[in-house]
């Protein structure tokens, strides 16, 4: 069971993790860098799985692409899934392939009645054969390819239609409402809390005024743990996990993130406990 | 559905880097297009560190665009990579690169990465003659047209000038778990070729020393001290 505060893993500290006396509750990865490999790192890797909590985020599923599913890719996931019995698999609500290539990169979708109905029977369709509800992300996006209905109302009618959980990442939340001119706070107040298995935080890159970028590479914004904080009080008690996948520093540095991540966590509890 | 065309426009434009046909925000789209290039790029370059920088930047950049069009099918990252090199190797690009130790090369830089993420057989098997063997799991036995495993002692015309024959076992080092490489003789080379398609070391010595018309008693006893190092490496099991 993944709880309170987690920990994107990486590869720069894989064998840093015991060396510390705060352990992260539990880690993230994306099975995409484990499955089919081997070699001392994967060992590492089931040592790591045997101690802690491990959820899986995915990166290839293009659940919004015009493609058909991947099922050989499907079958590969749901093996390594079984076989490290890892039950949270959560994707992101994107396309990242078109025609059979891909993108290695998550691409917004439009938003529409008609491609939420498609999106829907797709992750039905996932669900199905993985035995696993999905969890799904929201992603940053930098362009709108046309917008019938809110990206708001989007996600809901799909959490709606599928029974799919939704991983909340809040940073995505502030980067959109900054890119494309809405309320973050409004964003979270509407979107279906009730569906949310768990949140994530990260970093983003000041690119331009008008223009925030996703990178990961970058500590957590202020305005962003505010918002945290701002939602946390409306979930209650939600497993929140720090996100940092590029220009990563020290494991000590993080660490300090992580910190600041669960005192985020333990405060907001403290508070729903005297209410 | 005309969402489907609207994806694939836009899914083009950032395969391609051409911005026009899509009616939205160039800016915008043209980060996608820069986002998505650098991370096929990091990839790339990664993986062959040599051949990049053997490559002016407008080539590399040329072969890169073009695979981000026709490939970019796995859905792992990691064996990306590999698809690059086979993509090299059965379009015009490998001729059109015109670098005779391409091939070698491009293998030689992916097994380096690759041969890491081995698992192995871990028991280790005591020598004998009569026995059969298997190359271990984490281990490749190769043979180069050119000594691209010392690409770094060379430059690329004295590269180019020794073509020939370098056979190679290359295995990850179960202890340092260093990539590293052993140079042995052709004669060697087809020895453990024949040892690996079943036959015990001892028949595979005598098939390819009358090949070569050596007596084969003659080479036993050095050859044993050969193959023992390879068995205590586990690289033979
Ligand atoms: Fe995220």
């Amino acid at each position: 069971m993944i709880k309170d505060a987690g920990l994107g893993l990486r590869r720069s500290f894989l064998y840093d993790i015991y060396d510390y006396d705060i352990k992260p509750n539990w880690f993230e990865i994306a099975p995409e860098n484990w499955i089919k490999r081997g070699g001392p790192i994967l060992k590492q890797f089931e040592k790591i799985r045997s101690d802690f909590p491990i959820a899986c985020h995915g990166l290839s599923l293009s659940i919004g692409s015009p493609d058909p599913l991947d099922f050989k890719f499907l079958e590969e996931l749901k093996q390594f899934l079984d076989y490290y019995q890892i039950d949270i698999y959560s994707e992101h609500l994107s396309f990242s392939m078109e025609g059979g290539k891909r993108f290695y990169d998550l691409l917004p979708l439009p938003f529409t009645k008609n491609m939420a109905e498609f999106v829907s029977e797709k992750i039905m369709q996932v669900q199905d054969y993985l035995k696993r509800p999905l969890i799904l992300e929201n992603i940053s996006y930098y362009l709108t390819l046309e917008e019938e209905i809110s990206e708001l109302e989007f996600i809901n009618y799909i959490l709606e239609k599928t029974g799919a959980y939704l991983l909340l990442d809040v940073n995505n939340v502030y980067v959109n409402a900054v890119n494309h001119g809405y309320d973050p706070k409004d964003f979270i107040k509407n979107i279906k809390l009730d569906r949310v298995k768990y949140m994530h935080i990260a970093g983003h890159l000041d690119y331009k005024e008008d223009l925030l970028v996703d990178t990961h590479g970058e500590k957590v914004k202020d305005d962003v743990w505010d918002l945290l904080e701002f939602t946390l009080d409306l979930t209650g008690n939600v497993p929140v996990l720090l996100e940092r996948d590029n220009n990563i520093p020290p494991y000590q540095e993080i660490l300090e993130e992580y910190k600041k991540l669960e005192s985020i966590i333990k405060k907001v509890q403290e508070k729903h406990a005297r209410i | 559905m005309h969402e489907f065309e609207i994806q694939k426009k836009f899914a083009e434009a950032c395969r391609t880097g051409k911005l026009d046909d899509l009616n939205v925000d160039k800016e915008r789209l043209q980060l996608y297009t820069e986002i998505i290039a650098i991370n096929v790029e990091d990839a790339l370059v990664n993986a062959f560190p040599i051949l990049n920088t053997i490559l002016p930047e407008e080539v590399w950049e040329k072969v890169v665009r073009d695979f981000m069009k026709e490939k970019l099918t796995t859905p792992y990252l990691w064996q990306l990579p590999e698809e690059f090199m086979e993509y090299i190797l059965k379009s015009k690009w490998k001729n059109a690169l015109d670098i005779p130790f391409l091939e070698d090369l491009l293998m030689y830089e992916w097994l380096e990465l690759e041969l890491f993420y081995r698992n192995e057989v871990e028991d280790e098997k005591v020598f004998n003659w009569n026995q059969s063997f298997d190359l271990n799991t984490n281990v490749e036995i190769i043979n180069f047209k050119y000594p691209v495993h010392k690409i770094n002692l060379y430059d690329y015309d004295e590269m180019v000038g020794l073509k020939g024959s370098y056979p190679l076992i290359l295995y990850r080092n179960l202890e340092t778990n260093e990539i590293e490489y052993i140079e042995i003789t052709p004669f060697l080379y087809e020895v453990i070729g024949l040892i690996i398609q079943g036959k015990t070391p001892l028949e595979a010595v005598e098939e390819i020393a009358s090949k070569y018309q050596i007596d084969y008693m003659e080479v036993l006893e050095p050859l044993e001290q050969f193959f023992k190092k390879l068995t205590a490496k586990k690289i033979l099991i």
